[in-house]
């Protein structure tokens, strides 16, 4: 049965080019039909597939499958092959059955968009893009997924080109991301070059035979870590998931939190033996997951905006699926992973339902008291807010608890703080959204409160489905207190994550974290509570006592205005925004002496070039006089 | 084996551009189009003839022109790219007034002076070849008599070709003295030996570099290229950017490979193509970044290109330098051939505003322009990626990896001047009206092919890579 | 006799003189005509070079090189008889539309 996995990515690349095609000869309804029928048929055979795959023994993995030889010139291999394994299958689930669910919610949210077509064309198209990149038995082919993701979220962050705003975040996620594929496409070359095929099995193998020395495993880890932090968002290359908002709210839950910006994830868990083997590469990626996880909650505690609240929060449990990963969890990082997909789906979907139901209204201080106004958005919102919270019972809590009780065990007790702190910060940030949208006085604008209305049934299903989810995903992997067995996902993931050598550490102590976690979190949310409910003028006096703490969260550590003067804006000329705020708020003048080497480089080349005959001859024999002078001396 | 048989594909050539232009002279205006059903029946003949002789190693002229494998390999590209050129011209040449016989007979010509310089190892065979290839070039540029921007660029090509090929020639005479031989294998010899008279032997090389190195564009000899390409027809531009850099290419692999594994990477002559290799992509990549108007980016996008190229011969990987330039041929003959698609009668929409919008009012052509500029950028699954990821995984074999880092460097900078026209054509309004010539099934027909082309070779390139496997024994 | 050595040099010296020629000069015929020198001091080379070495090959390429001139300076007249149709000037300095 396992057999059928190969045709998963293609219901949805059929989809979208009929689309293309066809699309505007169809009507809206088989549109609709036919997009979400495709992922649902690929949800289908997904589902066929990882059935079959339970009953199929270890050792049988990974079932690859060539569809056809691909590059084959001398020294190197590489076939448009597939392979399905536990990864694999926990992967393509989320993303098809996920997927299937925002596809549903889309049509009820884009029903009034003209591009209508288009959307589901590059929906479709990303989900075909990422089923490769979650398939594929090579690296090669795994970075025509990767290229693909990227090329379709920037398409769908600017998919409504005609703001500015979006046009510009969409530019900013591409140029940040190719920063990182960089490091991906170099880390790629090495891989081939000492490897000689970049086969994930072969790969493996190599690091089994001892092939690579430890330096050179250590070089390629980084390089492919540079491009995670480019795909997954996180330090220093995260700046672009916020501004990614400007997308439809469908394709921030879909893209930008529960698959695209999960691959880098998925890459490292995937090349755990890499990683492992290179021991120092893994320390830096639970290093800069933990600084991620507490760097993001940070700003995301003083936002205003509903999505950039949940932007940050993306960002942040990213970086707790790179603590895991980092620590050796790596089952642990691909659990947290699978269940942030259902519930920050299901917080962003909630999100949208408010923005839709206020008439696009995406400010936190003109909303509050809504909880009677939209009574099938906000259970499912809180279910989404106490599961990402680390609230026992529900998902969040078991894959947060198992990262953070594997990196104690670590001995990363640093790693542990840091995580630590990140999860009371999430619980107050989080609770605060809830409070501030759904509690409290009503600040909506008159002529929002005039069409305020319930979302349609097409919208508050998959909101149903995915609260469910998101409380009892988290049953598969139970702490290992409950029992050796409990951890089902452990357990399944095992051909692919090889248990390693785990820190032990006694029932007690476990227990002992575990209270610590609830004990945060609990806090976090009584302090938000507090906070926002019961003293609303709280906020106000911190902000008073403590301005420039507050304007550095504000402005989320001037971060991008930093980076905009020193990368960007030499790169993107007139990016007057930045250039703007620059001026205006950062302290540092000598950073624009940096500005533009690239585009200063270009102009002289285009100064020379003045259109006159004998300049070009001058600086033809200027380059021939100084060629035959090197030869010569 | 010595054998007239290895002439006559070029003579088929030749005598087809003679009486191309003969007829010229006699064909009504409405019956012009049967000159270029003449030129393409010429050129399938010829490449019948060189199919036939695949393999078979023959020679004439006392081993003067030689028609081993990769000549032929490199003849059947240019006998594609011409054919390509040709139907994509048919319709322009006429919508744009300049002149048919013209057009079909100057490149059935220019054409023979490419198969003569990549049939040959004797070096005054190729510069013969060359001059051939310059002089049909010349007036080529300037076909449409009646636009100044024509005009202009044939004068600047012409007079900065042959200022060039003034120092080729200096450069051939002094090698020739000091090296007694001008046939490859001869030279090659003699560098190796290391004779005592080498510094006048290095003073020709480099002479003869600089002008291969005009021919293929690369930084700091590119400077006509931009001017030429703006302002030669379209169609012409789209040859200009294929044919002459792959003869020029394969003239520098001949020559240039062999050395490579006997100390000469690490010495100057080495270091000096790096340095070039790596300012022509950064060059090329950031000037395109500030051009506006289609065909002078692409320009520079060549000049780029032949930056990557330049690589290729670094690493003395001639079969990635082959592929390399069969992909490019379908990407630029595609990429110019959607530009031409984009004209009406006496009107080309060059300039990046025109394409606002262009995505939706012409989907098909606005679909297929988008996947050149993808396989440009070097998206995979397209060719262009394939193409340059072959290179650059030679190169890092051979040790190159600083110049394949500063090469993904420039192609990641590259992306963003490709995908600007992908973002003009599908996420801006129209600015202005743009109405296009349709009715064009000759053009249509390769645009359909180049895009098989690109996606053939970027999902099965099996097949081609076995041709070039036996080609490239040739070579090197 | 004058050892070939000197024919040698001379070659050398039209062709810078060729070459600051090109440079100074401001219509296209002279220029072309610079041109022309450099390529006749190639030819005087060749000569000169074979003289010392008892090569035949070149004075045969002499003659391939001397064609190829004179096809040159027949497209060229062309183009720049086109130039000069439409401008009524073939002064170089006037060609800079495509520029940048």
């Amino acid at each position: 049965m396992t057999d059928v996995f190969w045709l998963i990515p293609f219901a949805p690349v059929l989809s979208s080019l009929v689309l293309v095609v066809f699309g505007s000869k169809l009507s809206k309804k088989w549109v609709s039909v036919q997009a979400c029928g495709a992922v649902f048929l690929s949800f289908v055979f997904a589902l066929v597939a990882f059935l079959g795959s339970l009953k199929i023994s270890p050792e049988e993995f990974p079932i690859v499958k060539t569809l056809f030889p691909w590059i084959g010139a001398g020294s190197f291999q590489a076939g448009f092959s597939f392979q399905f394994d536990p990864l694999s299958a926990v992967m393509v689930l989320v993303v098809t059955g996920v997927g299937f669910l925002i596809h549903l919610y889309s049509v009820g949210y884009m029903a009034h968009d003209k591009g209508y077509t288009r959307y589901f064309a590059y929906l479709n198209l990303f989900t075909f893009a990422m089923l490769i990149l979650v398939l594929a038995s090579n690296m090669v082919l795994m970075f025509v997924g990767w290229e693909g993701v990227g090329l379709c979220s920037y398409l769908l962050i600017g998919f409504w080109f005609e703001k500015p705003s979006a046009a510009a975040a969409g530019k900013k996620a591409f140029i940040v991301n190719r920063i990182g594929d960089m490091g991906f496409i170099l880390g790629l070359l090495f891989i081939l070059v000492a490897v000689g095929s970049s086969e994930f099995s072969a790969i493996n193998k190599a690091i089994g035979q001892g092939l690579f020395p430890q330096a050179l495993a250590t070089l390629i880890a980084i390089l492919l870590f540079v491009g995670a932090t480019g795909k997954s968002a996180q330090i220093p290359l995260y700046v672009w998931l916020p501004d990614a908002m400007e997308g439809p709210t469908p394709v921030s839950a879909l893209i930008h939190a529960a698959t695209m910006v999960t691959a880098g994830v998925y890459m490292v868990a995937r090349l755990n033996l890499l990683f492992a083997f290179s021991g120092t590469a893994a320390d830096i990626v639970a290093l800069v997951g933990a600084l991620t996880a507490v760097f993001a909650a940070t700003m995301a505690l003083t936002q205003n905006d509903i999505k950039r609240v949940l932007a940050y929060s993306t960002i942040s449990q990213l970086g707790y699926m790179f603590i895991g990963c980092g620590v050796g969890a790596y089952a642990a990082g691909v659990f947290h992973l699978y269940t942030h997909a259902f519930f920050k789906s299901l917080l962003f979907l909630s999100a949208g339902s408010v923005i839709h139901a206020l008439s696009g209204q995406q400010d936190m201080r003109k909303m509050g008291g809504l909880r009677k106004y939209l009574p099938r958005t906000f259970p499912p919102f809180l279910i989404g807010a106490i599961a990402i919270s680390g609230i026992p019972f529900l998902s969040g809590f078991f894959s947060k608890d198992a990262i953070l009780t594997e990196a104690f065990a670590q001995g990363q007790y640093f790693v542990w703080a840091l995580g630590l702190t990140g999860a009371v910060m999430t619980a107050f940030y989080m609770f605060r959204l809830i409070f501030l949208t759904f509690y409290g006085q009503e600040r909506i604008e008159h002529e929002a409160k005039h069409h305020l209305h319930e979302s349609p049934k097409s919208m508050t299903v998959p909101l149903a489905i995915l609260a469910v989810f998101s409380v009892i995903a988290g049953y598969v992997g139970l702490p290992a207190v409950l029992g050796e067995k409990a951890d089902l996902f452990k357990r399944f993931l095992e051909p692919v994550i090889k248990p390693g050598a785990e820190g032990h550490i006694g029932a007690g102590t476990e227990w002992l974290l575990m209270l610590a976690s609830v004990a945060v979190a609990a806090v976090g949310i009584f302090a938000a509570y507090v906070f926002y409910l019961q003293k609303p003028g709280i906020p106000h006096t911190l902000v008073a006592r403590f301005p420039w703490l507050y304007k550095l969260l504000y402005n989320k550590y001037f971060v991008d205005e930093i980076y905009g003067a020193v990368i960007v804006n030499p790169l993107v000329k007139g990016s007057d925004w930045v250039y703007g705020h620059f001026d205006l708020k950062v302290i540092d003048g000598a950073l624009n002496a940096s500005a533009s080497a690239t585009g200063f480089f270009g102009k002289v080349l285009s100064f020379v070039q003045t259109g006159f005959v004998k300049d070009y001859a001058l600086v033809f024999l200027l380059g021939a006089v100084i060629f035959l002078g090197v030869l010569l001396f | 084996m010595n054998s007239f048989g290895a002439v006559v594909p070029l003579l088929v050539v030749v005598g087809a551009a003679l009486i191309v232009f003969l007829l010229e002279a006699f064909l009504k205006k409405e019956n012009k189009n049967y000159l270029a059903y003449l030129s393409l029946l010429a050129l399938i003949g010829c490449g019948i003839l060189s199919a036939n002789a695949w393999n078979g190693g023959l020679t004439y002229f006392d081993g003067m022109l030689r028609l081993d494998n990769a000549a032929l390999f490199l003849t059947f590209l240019f006998l594609i790219a011409v054919a390509f050129v040709i139907l994509i011209g048919m319709k322009y040449i006429s919508l744009q007034d300049a002149n048919h016989g013209e057009f079909y007979g100057l490149l059935l010509l220019a054409l023979s002076g490419l198969m003569i310089m990549v049939s040959s190892t004797h070096f005054i065979v190729i510069f013969l070849g060359l001059e051939v290839l310059s002089v049909s070039s010349y007036s080529l540029a300037g076909l449409k008599r009646k636009d100044d921007k024509s005009s202009e660029s044939a004068v600047k090509y012409f007079l900065m070709g042959s200022f060039a090929s003034a120092f080729l020639v200096f450069g051939l005479a002094i090698l020739f003295g000091t090296a007694q031989a001008l046939d490859i294998p001869g030279l090659v010899d003699f560098f190796k030996a290391g004779p005592d008279n080498q510094v006048l032997g290095v003073v020709g090389l480099g002479l003869v570099l600089v002008g291969f190195a005009f021919k293929i564009a690369i930084v700091p000899f590119h400077m006509w290229a931009p001017d030429v390409y703006e302002g030669a027809p379209t169609p012409v531009t789209a040859f200009f950017s294929i044919g002459p850099k792959a003869a020029g290419f394969a003239v520098l692999i001949r020559l240039l490979a062999p050395y490579w594994n006997a100390g000469f990477r690490s010495g100057k002559l080495f270091g000096f193509l790096w340095a070039l290799a790596a300012l022509t992509m950064l060059a090329g990549n950031l000037i395109a970044l500030r051009q506006n108007n289609i065909k002078r980016m692409f320009a520079y996008s060549s000049i780029a290109y032949a930056g990557y190229m330049l690589i290729a011969v670094l690493a003395g990987d001639g079969a990635g330098l082959l592929f390399f330039l069969t992909i490019y041929m379908f990407m630029s003959i595609g990429a110019f051939g959607s530009l031409i698609a984009l004209s009406r009668k006496g009107r080309e929409y060059n300039e990046l505003g025109d394409f606002a919008g262009v995505g939706f009012k012409y989907p098909w052509i606005g679909a297929i322009f988008a996947v050149f500029l993808l396989s440009l950028a070097g998206f995979p699954p397209t060719a262009g990626f394939l193409a340059k990821f072959y290179v650059f995984v030679a190169a890092v074999n051979q040790g190159l990896t600083p110049l394949v880092l500063i090469a993904v460097l420039a192609s990641l900078i590259s992306v963003y001047y490709y995908l600007r026209i992908i973002v003009y054509m599908y996420m801006r309004e129209p600015e202005r009206e743009v109405s296009i010539e349709m009715e064009n099934p000759a053009l249509y027909l390769v645009l359909f092919l180049c895009l098989y082309g690109v996606l053939q070779l970027g999902l099965f390139p099996g097949n081609v890579l076995y041709l070039i496997k036996q080609a490239v024994a040739a070579l090197l | 006799m004058i050892p070939p050595g000197y024919f040698f040099i001379l070659s050398v010296v039209l062709f810078v003189l060729g070459i600051i020629a090109f440079f100074f000069k401001r219509d296209l015929i002279t220029q072309f005509m610079a041109i022309e020198i450099m390529l006749n001091a190639a030819n005087l080379a060749f000569l000169a070079l074979a003289r010392s070495s008892n090569f035949v090959d070149a004075q045969v390429i002499v003659f391939f090189i001397i064609t190829v001139a004179a096809a040159e300076a027949a497209i060229g007249l062309a183009i720049v008889l086109l130039i000069f149709r439409k401008k009524k000037t073939i002064k170089t300095e006037t060609l800079n539309s495509m520029k940048g």
